[in-house]
């Protein structure tokens, strides 16, 4: 049934694949029209990671009522890829960036505050390194990654917000997605979905690896 | 302003002070754990003194000033528990 799972999910993003090239149109008004097929993949991108946050804090939340280190090592690998997501974004937006509005960085309200939240979660996994005690290291991080789930948000929606409407750069608008084609958003959206069934899929392998890890560990003391 | 952000300032470190008492090397962890949750109360707090000093009314981000500082409180009052005792 696993396996059937994940073949469904390769299937499923080759054909979003396929979509993101050859179904949807690409927006002509961009500078370079072929780079708004970025949108099929940076923005999903980013989603999932905001997806991984709030699912960390979740699990966080689980941790500090049952107190079962189960839910802790679900958080602490939810970090972990949503991080990797996020750089992902970010990377992939560099680049889009520097085809579309000609440099690789250039402190966009947007750019700055997944900058933030990245250094908030890998801040969080600083933590998590530095403290011995598994009972205290999970507390502490589970607590920690609560208050993320104030200031993701915050950063992920408030911030890009006012600040436009404290610099009302046209730039930070090129994206255009008022009059984003429906066949583009059938694209975007399920890459969005499968985006978050791969994000739970390697999360699942990944925190059985961990525990098959810390079991390891446990046998050789 | 001046009230709102030195209180947010004083909330949030407050709070990753109590998670880094209980760890090691704990002058480097509290720059690296205050500094992202810090930024935005800065950034607000820089931008609406630079509108305030301009004679602008600030608009929206007072709002969202208060309401972060808010949101930090009630995240400090509900977690301190959970990181303080064991």
């Amino acid at each position: 049934m696993k396996t059937f799972f994940a073949w469904l999910l390769w299937l499923w993003m080759a054909l979003v694949i396929v979509g993101a090239f050859f179904y949807a149109p690409v927006a002509e008004h961009f500078r370079v029209p072929g780079s708004s097929r970025i949108v099929f993949f940076h923005v999903p991108m980013a989603w999932t990671s905001f997806l991984a946050f709030i699912a960390a804090a979740v699990w966080s939340v689980m941790y500090l009522v049952r107190r079962n280190p189960r839910h802790d090592r679900a958080a602490g690998v939810a970090v972990q890829l949503g991080l990797l997501f996020g750089v992902l974004a970010t990377i992939t937006g560099a680049v889009w960036a520097k085809i579309e509005w000609g440099a690789w960085w250039n402190w966009d309200p947007r750019q700055t505050s997944i900058l933030a939240s990245l250094l908030f979660y890998a801040a969080y996994l600083a933590l998590r390194q530095s403290v011995e005690e598994p009972e205290k290291r999970a507390r502490l991080a589970a607590a920690y990654a609560l208050l993320g789930l104030i200031v993701t948000p915050f950063l992920f929606w408030i911030v890009p917000r006012i600040t436009f409407s404290l610099h009302p750069d046209p730039v930070v608008n090129a994206s255009g997605k008022v009059e984003m084609d429906p066949r583009i958003q059938h694209v975007l959206y399920a890459s969005g979905l499968g985006f978050a069934a791969l994000f739970f899929w390697i999360h699942n392998l990944q925190r059985r690896l961990e525990a098959l890890i810390e079991r390891r560990a446990a046998l050789k003391e | 302003v001046l009230a709102a952000g030195g209180y947010g300032l004083a909330t949030g470190s407050t709070l990753v002070a109590a998670i880094i008492a209980q760890a090691r090397s704990k002058g480097t962890l509290f720059s690296v754990l205050s500094f992202p949750i810090l930024l935005p109360l800065l950034v607000l707090a820089v931008e609406l003194t630079r509108g305030a000093t301009a004679g602008d009314p600030g608009g929206v981000a007072v709002p969202v000033l208060l309401l972060y500082d808010g949101a930090i409180t009630v995240a400090g009052l509900m977690l301190f528990p959970a990181v303080w005792n064991p």
